[in-house]
Formats: structure tokens, C-alpha cells, sequence
């Protein structure tokens, strides 16, 4: 097998590793970074806008269905869903910056937002 | 004979070409239904053996046959899925397309320079970026843009997986 590789085969692997590791080390980067609210948007409007510290069962509703998410310890988890795949309660809970719940068929996502940009988006 | 009147089966040659294809076709729909309760590692994120056939395609009959192999592949399958889901298969369909035309784009031009392998890493990576765009299309949401690197290494790495499935396959069928 290892033979039959050719030069262009060598170069793309390479690539590929390389962006592996970049993007290895940026998720690493911003696991760090401090994390402020929960957006939660659906077809691209935002619906939600949960502050991380309060805990509790939110029901989203959406037109093609809702689902229950649990915030608790600054983590998000999505408990129950009208979808058919049911990705979206697989998915577990999630807690870094920038990370996503994305229900594809009933077009909600929720995602963590850090420091700075919950605060422009929470003054209303 | 009365002239003008075609026989009508006019290349006999062509009945070999024909039943391969056939049968990669079915094998890529019947791969793509088996593949989602048995080899999803993460929730969503599929190594997407359908494809094995088509780099075997491509490998076997050339450009033209893999992409319209990707295109009766994805669209029978919906047909029988009974389910014309714009995400569905909006995603499949575009998806399946473009890493069949990028791979044959590659495979035309840069033949000398890459084996099976190298050209399935390109199919991969091109079937999630187009993925990719059909859901944010559809969804208009920008959440996703954190995932893109997620979905591009991920495509690789399947196409990887794919492509040393194939080249395994591609040796045996060469010996028949």
C-alpha cells in the first residue's frame, strides 16, 4: 500500500495533517477563553439570548418543531426533541466557546458565545 | 431490415461497462442506507462509504461514468428513501457531485501525480465543503462556521479511509 503512494498523495497527507494540528492547537487556544450566554437561533434569527449562570429547562419552539435543552454548570445540553435523527440529544453537552447544538431538521441551533460578544448583543 | 430502424441493442461491447456500473449504483445506495446506525463515531459525522464507488468508477471507467454515477447514485437513493428533504438530499446530491467532479477534474489533469488515495482525499474533502455550503444555504446560520475545519479534516480523513478501501478493491477487480 505504502509503496503505490505517489508524490501529489504525500503533499495532500501532509496538508492535511498540518491543518490538523492548526486547528488542533486553535481549539485548544480558545478552550480557555471565558464563556458568557447561550444563543439560540432559528433560520438565522436569534430567539434566545440565556445567560450561562441561569440554569434551568428552556422549551424552544420553532415552525417545523421544538426541542427541551437544560442549562446547568455552564454546560448545554439538549434533552429532548421532535426530530426524527435525534443528532441533536447524541450530541451530549457542551461547554467551550463557539460550540454549536445544531438541530438540522427543526432548524434550531444553540451556541455559547464568549465574554465581549454577549454583552453587545445583550444591550438591548 | 427496413433501413433507418436501429437494432436495439447496438453495442454488445458496451453490456460489461453497462452491468458494472449497474452494480455500482446499487451498491452505492445500499451502502449509503447501511451505513448511518453502524459507522457513526460522532453524531453527524459519517465516513460516507458510498463514495468507495465513486473512486472505483472514476478508477475503472473514467470521468464522465463516476460523475453519472454519483448522480443516479444520490438521486435513486432518495427515490427510494421516498424523501425529496432538502437537507437530505440536497446535501447528498450536491455533495456526491462535486467530490465526483472534483476527483474527475483531478484524475484528468494530475493523473500522473496522485493515486487512488490521493484523489479520494480530494473527493472527501470536496463532499463536506459542499455539504457544508447547502446547509448554511438552507439554514442561513452562522453557527456552523465553527465547524468548517472540523468538517473538512473529518472529510479527509474518511477520504483516506475510502481511498485505501477502494485501491484494495480496484486491485482485486483488475485480476478478474
Amino acid at each position: 500500500m505504502r509503496s503505490t503512494l505517489k508524490r501529489g498523495d504525500k503533499v495532500i497527507i501532509f496538508l492535511l495533517v498540518v491543518f490538523a494540528a492548526f486547528f488542533a492547537f486553535e481549539k485548544y487556544a480558545l478552550s480557555n477563553n471565558k464563556i458568557s450566554s447561550v444563543i439560540i437561533r432559528s433560520d438565522g434569527e436569534i430567539i434566545k439570548n440565556i445567560p450561562i449562570t441561569n440554569n434551568g429547562e428552556y422549551i424552544i419552539k420553532s415552525k417545523e418543531g421544538e426541542l427541551t435543552c437544560i442549562i446547568k454548570d455552564q454546560k448545554v445540553e439538549v434533552v429532548e426533541s421532535t426530530c426524527p435523527d435525534k443528532l441533536c440529544m447524541k450530541q451530549g453537552w457542551i461547554s467551550k466557546q463557539g460550540e454549536s447544538i445544531i438541530c438540522l431538521p427543526n432548524r434550531i441551533s444553540i451556541t455559547i458565545v464568549g465574554g465581549n460578544k454577549a454583552i453587545d448583543s445583550t444591550t438591548y | 431490415m427496413l433501413e433507418g430502424i436501429k437494432p436495439l441493442i447496438q453495442q454488445p461491447t458496451n453490456l460489461k461497462k453497462l452491468t458494472y456500473i449497474s452494480a455500482l449504483i446499487a451498491l452505492g445506495i445500499v451502502l449509503n442506507f447501511l451505513e448511518p446506525p453502524i459507522f457513526s463515531f460522532i453524531p453527524g459525522i459519517r465516513i460516507g462509504f458510498a463514495n468507495i464507488v465513486s473512486v472505483l468508477g472514476l478508477f475503472m471507467f473514467g470521468e464522465w461514468d463516476a460523475i453519472a454515477i454519483a448522480f443516479f447514485r444520490t438521486i435513486l437513493g432518495a427515490v427510494i428513501k421516498g424523501s425529496l428533504n432538502p437537507i437530505q438530499f440536497g446535501t447528498s446530491f450536491t455533495g456526491g457531485i462535486f467530490a465526483a467532479t472534483t476527483m474527475a477534474l483531478a484524475y484528468k489533469f494530475f493523473k500522473k501525480h496522485f493515486s487512488i488515495v490521493g484523489i479520494s482525499i480530494i473527493g472527501g474533502i470536496s463532499n463536506n465543503l459542499a455539504q457544508f455550503f447547502v446547509v448554511i444555504a438552507i439554514t442561513k446560520n452562522n453557527a456552523f462556521w465553527y465547524y468548517l475545519p472540523l468538517l473538512l479534516l473529518f472529510g479527509g480523513l474518511s477520504g483516506w479511509i475510502i481511498g485505501i478501501l477502494s485501491q484494495l478493491i480496484y486491485n482485486k477487480l483488475k485480476t478478474i
